[in-house]
């Protein structure tokens, strides 16, 4: 019997059936906590592999942009918005889930202390160091599709910011695709230094690969003798094959590790290749094996935790012990593997010759899981400055070869 | 104390924190005077546009530039290059130069905004208007100056460590040209700065 001391000081015995109320409290406080972190974000994710982008937003919903998961929402409904060529509605997303992230640079109490009683999902998704910086570099294709130069000005400064050490951690991976789309954009907008400073970056972040400072890719640093670029240049984005499951980044599913080759064609002729800069298989297991540690740590203590409430309610009574370690461990306890799932696998980048008169080119994909003569037109967007014209391509993955002749359409 | 006495101050206050608390959860509104605007975080803000473009017009009136001109300049504004990390109205910025430098009688600025308009509009008058009423064809002023700028950011903050607070210093620098359209002479310059440090709490409720 639990004694408590009245206001005279004298010992008050509370009933069996209260003191049985106030050990099921902390698994009431912690279904409560747990039942309004349901979304239906994985049905939009598989629309959106499977082109229904209508469906896809829908499933997002207005209701649930609010949420602990706003940013990711977000993120993946910006994603949709992109691949549907709706550019500046992405944009707005993207730069709405940066808006959130920066509200969240303060660590929440309230959450923090929900996140260790029931589990990590119930902190808001802020993302991994490589989901801020690609949300930067996703925002910056939108700006650069639509032809605006000073606001990709914006996202390129915030990419140089986001990967700059103090921000995203020392031993967290570096993001050479990043660099050169933030080093592109500098070169548009007339900052050849800052330009410059970039493309080194890039070509000290890639051992395969060589980057001058003008942003030439090649296999040989010597190729690049020439230090002028007169003729016109094509330079595009390549969005690429589905980011890593969950199953593959914990090694128990395998996934290729090689790259597709990634030809372009103008009017039959080849123009080049374009040159894989990031894989985020690469990121997300660097990052997810750098961060297991301290998450496997905080798994741990939450559930010895747990285990201890429930042998507390056990000692009072059996039948409900067994059910709040039910509760509170087989059904609560569950690991975040929120993540940007809708990213793409692989981030290349093409600069090639691009011929007067030319208006649309093609690309053609060779490589492992991709059907043969995979082909892609592209027309749009093609946004020229200069000598130099943008474009970027994002390719969906998992359709079979008739069915993707019918998405490109739908992505062109 | 006899124990009514704190009885009745126990539940004046929970009274008294029950209606703050009250007023505390009802939305309000408060106009504010926009010279009495706060800031709210490091960044560039309403305050901070009005008195950098104060500043350089201010600059702008009282330069030898201006003093060397005998009836007043006809001008164009370009714009100014938005060189920050932020999403920052810079067609704003130059907006409120344009109408406290022309509301100083000392400045005039062709419509390069509304040209397309005004072509629109001569083109409907050439066809449909009174000739005596017409606006002249061929006669729009041209402008012998461009305003230029640019607005730029640098950023300092503390790095990952164990504390409390991260602090944040925000510089900005605008600057502002006059550049020649015939010599093509930059003619007059002029550069307004200011940082703002900010401490964001790093644990919060």
């Amino acid at each position: 019997m639990s004694p408590f001391l009245s206001s005279a000081g004298k010992a008050v015995v509370l009933p069996h059936s209260f003191r049985c109320c106030l050990n099921v409290l902390p698994v009431a406080v912690c279904l409560l906590l747990t039942s309004c972190a349901n979304h239906d974000l994985p049905e939009a994710r598989s629309a959106f592999y499977q082109g229904n982008y209508e469906l896809a937003k829908a499933e997002i919903g207005a209701e649930i942009l609010a949420g602990k998961d706003a940013v990711l929402v977000l993120m993946e409904r910006g994603t949709v918005y992109q691949a549907e060529g709706e550019y500046e509605k992405s944009a707005m997303d993207f730069i709405r889930a940066n808006d959130i992230l920066a509200l969240l640079e303060t660590y929440s109490v309230s959450e923090g202390v929900e996140s260790w009683v029931v589990n990590d999902t119930l902190y808001s998704f802020e993302g991994a160091p490589f989901e801020q910086t690609i949300l930067h570099s996703m925002t910056a294709l939108n700006h650069l599709a639509s032809n605006n130069l000073q606001d990709g000005g914006v996202e390129a400064r915030r990419i140089i910011h986001s990967l700059r050490l103090e921000e995203r951690g020392e031993d967290y991976p570096d993001d050479a695709f990043s660099r050169y789309l933030a080093a592109f954009i500098l070169e548009m907008t007339g900052d050849l230094p800052n330009a410059e400073a970039q493309y080194i970056v890039a070509d000290e972040l890639l051992p395969d690969y060589s980057i001058d400072k003008r942003g030439r890719i090649g296999g040989d640093p010597e190729q690049f003798s020439d230090t002028s670029v007169t003729e016109r240049e094509l330079v595009c984005f390549f969005l690429l094959g589905r980011s890593p499951s969950m199953r593959e980044l914990r090694g128990e599913s395998s996934h290729s590790f090689f790259p597709p080759r990634i030809q372009l064609y103008g009017e039959g002729r080849h123009l080049g290749d374009a040159t894989v800069l990031s894989s985020v298989y690469d990121l997300a297991f660097s990052t997810w094996n750098l961060e297991a540690p301290a998450r496997l740590a905080k798994m741990v203590a939450r559930i010895a935790a747990k285990e201890a409430v429930a042998r507390k309610i056990e000692e009072q009574d059996a039948a409900l012990g067994a059910l709040a370690r039910i509760v509170l461990i087989g059904m609560l306890e569950r690991p975040d593997f929120r993540r940007w799932e809708t990213l793409p696998r692989w981030l290349a980048v093409a600069r090639v010759p691009y011929p007067e008169g030319l208006t649309s080119f093609e690309v053609r994909l060779h490589g492992e899981g991709i059907p043969v003569g995979t082909t892609y037109p592209v027309q749009r967007p093609l946004v020229q400055h200069g000598n130099v014209v943008f474009s970027f391509v994002r390719d969906l993955p998992g359709f079979n070869s008739g069915k993707r002749d019918k998405e490109i359409d739908k992505l062109h | 104390m006899n124990s009514s006495l704190l009885t009745s101050l126990a539940w004046a206050s929970v009274i008294a924190l029950s209606l703050s608390g009250c007023s505390a959860f009802r939305m309000s509104t408060t106009d504010v005077h926009p010279e009495d605007l706060e800031h709210y975080r490091a960044d560039y803000d309403a305050s901070d546009m009005r008195k950098i473009t104060t500043a350089v017009v201010d600059k702008m009136l009282v330069s030898p530039f201006m003093a060397g001109q005998s009836s007043p300049p006809i001008m164009t504004i370009a714009g100014v290059e938005n060189r920050t990390r932020e999403y920052v109205d810079t067609k704003n910025l130059t907006d409120r130069m344009r109408t406290m430098l022309l509301q100083s009688g000392r400045m005039q600025f062709v419509n390069t905004a509304r040209r397309q308009d005004l072509l629109n509009e001569q083109g409907y008058q050439a066809a449909n208007a009174n000739p005596e009423q017409m606006a002249t064809l061929g006669a729009q002023a041209g402008a012998r100056y461009m305003i230029t700028g640019s607005l730029t950011q640098m950023t300092q903050q503390t790095g990952k460590q164990a504390r409390l607070s991260k602090q944040r210093l925000n510089y900005y620098k605008l600057t502002m040209e006059i550049t020649d359209l015939t010599s093509s002479l930059i003619v007059w310059t002029s550069e307004e700065e200011f940082a703002r440090n900010e401490s964001i709490p790093l644990i919060g409720w």
